[in-house]
């Protein structure tokens, strides 16, 4: 079998690799573990289906998301500061998906079925169902509500760490946007 | 005449109708190839309560070049991308590693380390796949994410986190009222 992109050969041979390091300054509150079944369908034909056989696969993933804060968002002018009362108030950026992360080592071929005249699924082609899958999770993340965990746990850290630090009423805000 | 003119009108749009129809059905046909999944739900099964700083990450992209059976030929080129994050678990911070003496604050940092290292379904690129490589596929991928984080290291991303992670907790403890920051 043979799963060949045309007349990029070229394009590979002369391709540089790539690296690059910044600095980042993301703060992750909470951690999401997604369970995510990633089943084939099988798009041939019923006749084909009924003549070579079927060809299912079947997928289990795990996918861990981090959300927090960026700090490089953080803006210390909006922070004020009474030291007469010990008091803070501090404004913090709004929370966001820090990482996305679906290991390859956390996903298992539970069951396949090739029919006999049937090629076998490539790893190209299982990959492409995994990204199918990835795509799906991650459209769905705004709904299992890890934004409003990520806010609630950053809210909880800052206000432990302000107490540690000596103040004694602590006001922690979002940005609105 | 008229008739015939009406005729061939009739029988003009009846071929554009039919043409328009065909090209519509083809086109959803067309757009059913390749492997696809069903619909089927995500499950979150845990939710963790973390206090992770990420200061520093490394992007890479490298090629995979695989060869197994001579005789066949059977080859497999990749291209992956991979992404290294590192920083701080602050969860490792103790009480005792925070201390005040008037405007000072001095902090003891645990170990900078690797956060995650993360290569995503999307991030494979599957150039060539001569013969089938779904048997040997997981610990190809396995051993691309150990050289990443290899990379990462030896690009001094543990380095970079440190001197990044120290600079911003100095700038946030500054701006909450401290006049000075020391790490231990």
């Amino acid at each position: 079998m043979c799963f060949r992109k045309k007349n990029s050969r070229q394009l590979l041979l002369t391709r540089e690799r790539l690296r690059e390091l910044t600095s980042v300054s993301d703060l992750s509150t909470t951690e999401y573990t997604v369970e995510k079944i990633v089943k084939a369908v099988d798009t041939a034909s019923a006749f084909k289906r009924y003549l070579a056989g079927e060809r299912k696969v079947l997928y289990s993933c795990k996918i861990y998301i981090k959300a927090g804060i960026d700090m490089k968002k953080y803006d210390p002018d909006k922070t004020e500061i009474d030291l007469s009362t010990m008091s803070i108030s501090i404004t913090l950026p709004k929370a966001g998906i820090i990482s996305f992360d679906m290991p390859a080592e956390e996903q298992d071929m539970e069951y396949t079925k090739v029919g006999l005249m049937r090629r076998r699924f490539s790893a190209t082609e299982s990959n492409e169902l995994l990204v199918q899958g990835e795509k799906s999770v991650y459209e769905a993340i705004h709904e299992m509500g890890i934004l409003e965990d990520a806010e609630r746990n950053t809210r909880d850290f800052f206000s432990a760490a302000l107490y540690q630090l000596g103040y004694h009423i602590v006001n922690i805000k979002f940005e609105a946007i | 005449m008229r008739m015939i003119v009406n005729f061939f009108l009739s029988l003009a749009v009846l071929a554009a109708l039919l043409g328009i129809v065909y090209l519509y059905f083809f086109k959803r046909k067309k757009k059913k190839k390749g492997p696809m999944i069903a619909d089927t739900p995500s499950v979150v099964v845990a939710i963790n309560k973390i206090a992770e700083l990420a200061t520093a990450c490394y992007f890479g992209e490298k090629i995979i070049l695989k060869r197994k059976n001579f005789l066949l030929g059977d080859e497999l080129c990749i291209i992956a991308k991979g992404l290294v994050r590192a920083g701080y678990n602050l969860k490792e911070l103790k009480p005792g590693d925070v201390s005040i003496k008037k405007d000072v604050v001095t902090v003891r940092l645990p170990k900078v380390e690797i956060l995650d290292v993360i290569i995503n379904p999307s991030d494979w690129d599957f150039y060539v796949e001569d013969g089938n490589w779904n048997d040997e596929i997981r610990d190809i991928k396995a051993e691309a994410k150990k050289d990443f984080m290899k990379d990462a290291i030896e690009h001094g991303i543990l380095e970079k986190a440190k001197r990044n992670g120290e600079r911003k907790i100095t700038a946030l403890l500054l701006s909450l009222g401290f006049k000075g920051v020391v790490f231990s």
